[in-house]
């Protein structure tokens, strides 16, 4: 009834609400001790590419920009990591980090500028080119190889400068953990405030922000930015866990796979790309265990399924569904 | 001097195979408003096929041909027929569709011919050279050339001066009052799908005497071919001409130049003619 | 004062000509009309004004500030603000995340990075104003593809208010709307107080009489007409254009 003021949920209720995120998140805490340091690995790769999917997915998912490029900044970070360490000798985690996170933004501020001179449909172009740009520098500049490969090979852990400290599958593990709870609130905070609200704006009618006194295209000018960022962090992180860093983390098949998780997750959902990142490594670690060449096959048939039949994403089908039977019933039973 | 002349020859016939590649996109993307990043497979499976029939078989180099041709026009239409129609007017989820196309036929042709290159290769009756001044250029080159130049008279004739190149030239501009006009778009658009496939995939025999048949190089081609019809405008069957010329010169000059960054001129080449052209790749329509 | 002056006012789109030469003026607190048949150029007029557009030629000036070439979102801040014809709201958003992005909009906090969107209680006074005049509240968590057009017709109108503009720009305020929801409007432009300047362009000819102290007829891009609405309806070159459709309404 109209003028009626709503009674607050019960706290129980809220806790509800915020389950899945709890009950994920213990799972993942809990239940790596259980496993074995193979499977530790492979949960280290998916918390690593959720990363990368959400940085995307702040490009991609909220803003509405397709950009087939972003794993240029996923590279940048890894390379800056793996160049610091073999031309320079720094292997301090306090001063890797913040440089790769850097420079990785730096890099998506220098080709935002390009691509998004650029309309729409040549935005996914530009930004495809502009990534294979970079591997292409990554594959045919020596100075980046190193070992007789196209790419920095001998990537040891970071040095966390923690007395005693040794590096094994578990506790790097929860250290990749702990950077993606914090990337993950870091986002979640963005998301959810005017300026992550106004991105989604501008994805569903730029125009109308536009004349709602916004500038829309600082807005995507720093989305970019922020993701690129982002994707260096992952980037980094992967060049710790595989130990090297490749020209090919720079191209565009790292690009497609990082949005093929993002379509398949959900876009505009954070969660979504998580989910997303976990099926499809588990995909590839599937078809490496039974076709490792047919891997192009399965990864294109699943970008072709992703495209004509996922549009929402699978984010979206498990929200409705939590929300409609789980949330949703015992909210209509609260507010009586 | 004769360095250049070789060189110029060799840029004029890999534009010649661009602009058998560039043509099919332009027509495509102009006609039926599709982009189909597969294009570049088609060429690839085309160039496989015909090894399969003239190298392995032995066959004549007509069958080659016509075989080439005719398994990259079933490929081209099955595609169109199944997945592309669906996504009329979304060119973003096009160029991701026909990504995933890209990896699944580059894969099936590796599973099928195996991860070996295939060195150039040529019909017999073709391998030899011609002389010019005194020195001898491959003769193959000059039948690229000479498809290349017939297609595109070919093109030029049907587009200006028939009843059908009226048709299309009138579906690339208004697609709904074409069918008004009950005209069947969709069976001209099958049709002209099928043409700019066989062209596809016959280019990749000919082809082959320069680039041989191999799993690696698509993308480039499928790049290149994308930056002529961007340069070129859609539609524009001159256009295309030059923008293939242009681009096939730039790259075989860059590549003797620069041999060791030719993967970064080509990209550079794109993003600098992207960044100057960033009106739309939907050129003459709005 | 002068709240809007237009001169010379022209647009091509390659050969055909949108606006042609346009001159106006308009005082504050004025309510004026545009009426004119269809494709007569009122639209592409309104994107000039609001900044959507460029113009080929000629001057547009805010409270005396040329801001010809000024981009969109900057005009907003100099107290502009439109509704569009066509729906251009935020469909997969919430009625209260529209409403939201609206508020923001010319407030320095659409740039906060941290704090949630709705958090701002200040804004929830004004939240809630906006949509309990639209008859909205109760609809405020739904998608607003989900709601029904007239309401989101009547969203779009609340967009256009939420930055409390001074030259508010009205395209087709009341197409789809009900004879009831649409009085609603005119009520509500009525109220709307003398701070405000209000131009409207529609075809609902009980909206314009029912609000415009003067109205300007556009045809084929030009001004053909102008004055208070009891001459223009009697005007015989507007009845020509119009074919006499609106003279059974007009005077009712």
């Amino acid at each position: 009834m109209a003028g009626q003021k709503r009674i607050s949920l019960p706290s129980q209720i809220q806790i509800i609400r915020f389950a899945p995120y709890i009950g994920g998140g213990l799972l993942l805490v809990i239940l790596p001790l259980f496993l074995s340091t193979y499977i530790q690995s492979l949960l280290t790769k998916c918390l690593i590419f959720a990363i990368f999917a959400m940085s995307l997915d702040i490009v991609l998912g909220y803003t509405g920009l397709l950009s087939l490029g972003h794993a240029a900044f996923f590279g940048t970070g890894g390379y800056v990591v793996g160049v610091l360490l073999t031309r320079f000798g720094i292997n301090s985690f306090w001063i890797s980090a913040p440089l790769a996170i850097l420079i990785a933004g730096m890099v998506a501020a220098v080709l935002g500028l390009i691509a998004l001179r650029a309309s729409a449909m040549y935005f996914l172009l530009l930004t495809f080119a502009l990534g294979q740009l970079l591997y292409s520098v990554a594959w045919e500049l020596n100075w980046l190889h190193a070992g007789g490969t196209q790419g920095l090979p001998g990537i040891l852990k970071p040095v966390l400068g923690i007395p005693g400290f040794k590096w094994s599958t578990i506790n790097f593990y929860y250290f990749v953990f702990l950077v993606f709870i914090i990337c993950y609130f870091l986002i979640y905070r963005l998301v959810n405030s005017p300026f992550g609200r106004a991105l989604q704006g501008i994805r569903e009618s730029e125009p109308r922000m536009r004349a709602l006194g916004y500038n829309t295209w600082l807005y995507k000018y720093i989305a970019f930015i922020i993701g690129g960022a982002f994707a260096g962090v992952a980037g980094m992180l992967s060049a710790y866990y595989k130990g090297m860093i490749l020209a090919g983390d720079l191209g565009v098949t790292t690009s497609a796979l990082a949005m093929l998780m993002v379509i398949i997750g959900g876009v505009g959902t954070l969660f979504g790309p998580c989910i997303g990142a976990i099926v499809i490594v588990f995909l590839e670690f599937f078809a490496s265990s039974y076709t490792p060449e047919r891997w192009p096959i399965i990864l294109g048939a699943a970008f072709v399924a992703a495209i004509l039949w996922l549009r929402g994403g699978i984010a979206i089908h498990l929200t409705k569904l939590w929300v409609k039977r789980v949330y949703g019933s015992l909210k209509s039973r609260a507010s009586i | 001097m004769d360095g250049i002349l070789l060189n110029l020859i060799n840029g004029i016939a890999f534009g010649m195979l661009l602009f058998l590649l560039a043509s099919g996109l332009s027509v495509m993307l102009g006609l039926m408003g599709i982009i189909n990043l597969a294009h570049g497979v088609l060429y690839m499976i085309g160039a496989f096929i015909g090894w399969t029939v003239l190298i392995q078989c032995r066959l004549n180099f007509g069958l080659a041909v016509l075989s080439a041709g005719l398994g990259a026009g079933i490929i081209g239409l099955m595609l169109e027929r199944g997945f592309l129609r669906r996504l009329y007017k979304q060119p973003n989820e096009q160029v991701l569709l026909t990504l995933g196309f890209l990896y699944i036929f580059t894969n099936l042709t590796i599973w099928i011919w195996g991860p070996r290159p295939r060195i150039p290769f040529t019909a017999p009756f073709l391998a030899g050279s011609i002389s010019i001044g005194g020195l001898s250029y491959p003769m193959s080159r000059f039948l690229i050339i000479l498809v290349g130049l017939a297609l595109a008279a070919g093109l030029w004739w049907l587009q200006d001066k028939t009843r059908a190149g009226a048709i299309i030239r009138a579906g690339m501009d208004n697609k709904e009052m074409t069918t008004g006009l009950g005209i069947n778009l969709a069976r001209v658009s099958t049709l002209v799908f099928f043409l700019t496939a066989f062209i596809a995939g016959a280019a990749g025999l000919i082809g082959a005497s320069v680039l041989g048949a191999n799993t690696t190089n698509i993308f480039d081609i499928l790049l290149l071919s994308l930056v002529v019809v961007i340069i070129g405008g859609v539609g524009s069957i001159q256009g295309t001409l030059v923008g293939s010329l242009l681009i096939g010169l730039i790259d075989n000059f860059g590549k003797a130049m620069f041999p060791q960054f030719a993967l970064f001129t080509i990209y550079l080449a794109m993003v600098i003619i992207l960044m100057i052209k960033p009106s739309g790749l939907l050129g003459r329509r709005v | 004062m002068e709240a809007l002056r237009v001169e010379h006012l022209s647009k091509d789109f390659g050969g055909v000509q949108a606006v042609r030469n346009v001159s106006m003026s308009v005082e504050t607190g004025e309510r004026l009309a545009m009426i004119g048949p269809n494709g007569a150029g009122k639209t592409t007029l309104f994107n000039l004004l609001s900044g959507q557009l460029p113009p080929t030629n000629g001057q547009v000036y805010l409270f005396g500030q040329e801001i010809t070439h000024m981009a969109a979102h900057r005009r907003a801040h100099l107290g502009i603000a439109r509704s569009f014809q066509a729906t251009t709201l935020f469909l997969n958003l919430t009625v209260m995340d529209n409403i939201l992005l609206a508020l923001h909009g010319t407030r320095p906090s659409r740039f906060q990075i941290f704090r949630s969107a709705t958090a701002y209680n200040h804004l929830y006074t004004k939240t809630r104003e906006l949509l309990d005049s639209m008859d909205l509240w109760e609809k405020r968590d739904d998608p607003v593809h989900a709601i029904s057009y007239g309401e989101q017709r009547k969203l779009e109108i609340a967009l256009s208010l939420a930055s409390e503009p001074k030259l508010l720009l009205m395209d087709e305020p009341s197409t789809g709307l009900t004879t009831a929801e649409s009085a609603d409007v005119i009520g509500m432009i009525r109220n709307l107080g003398k701070d405000i300047t209000v131009i409207l362009v529609a075809h609902d000819m009980d909206l314009v009489f029912g609000v415009a102290e003067r109205i300007i007829v556009l045809h084929y891009g030009e001004i053909i007409a102008e004055g208070a609405p009891e001459e223009i309806s009697t005007d015989s070159r507007v009845n020509e254009i119009y074919m006499g459709a609106e003279e059974t309404k007009g005077n009712a």
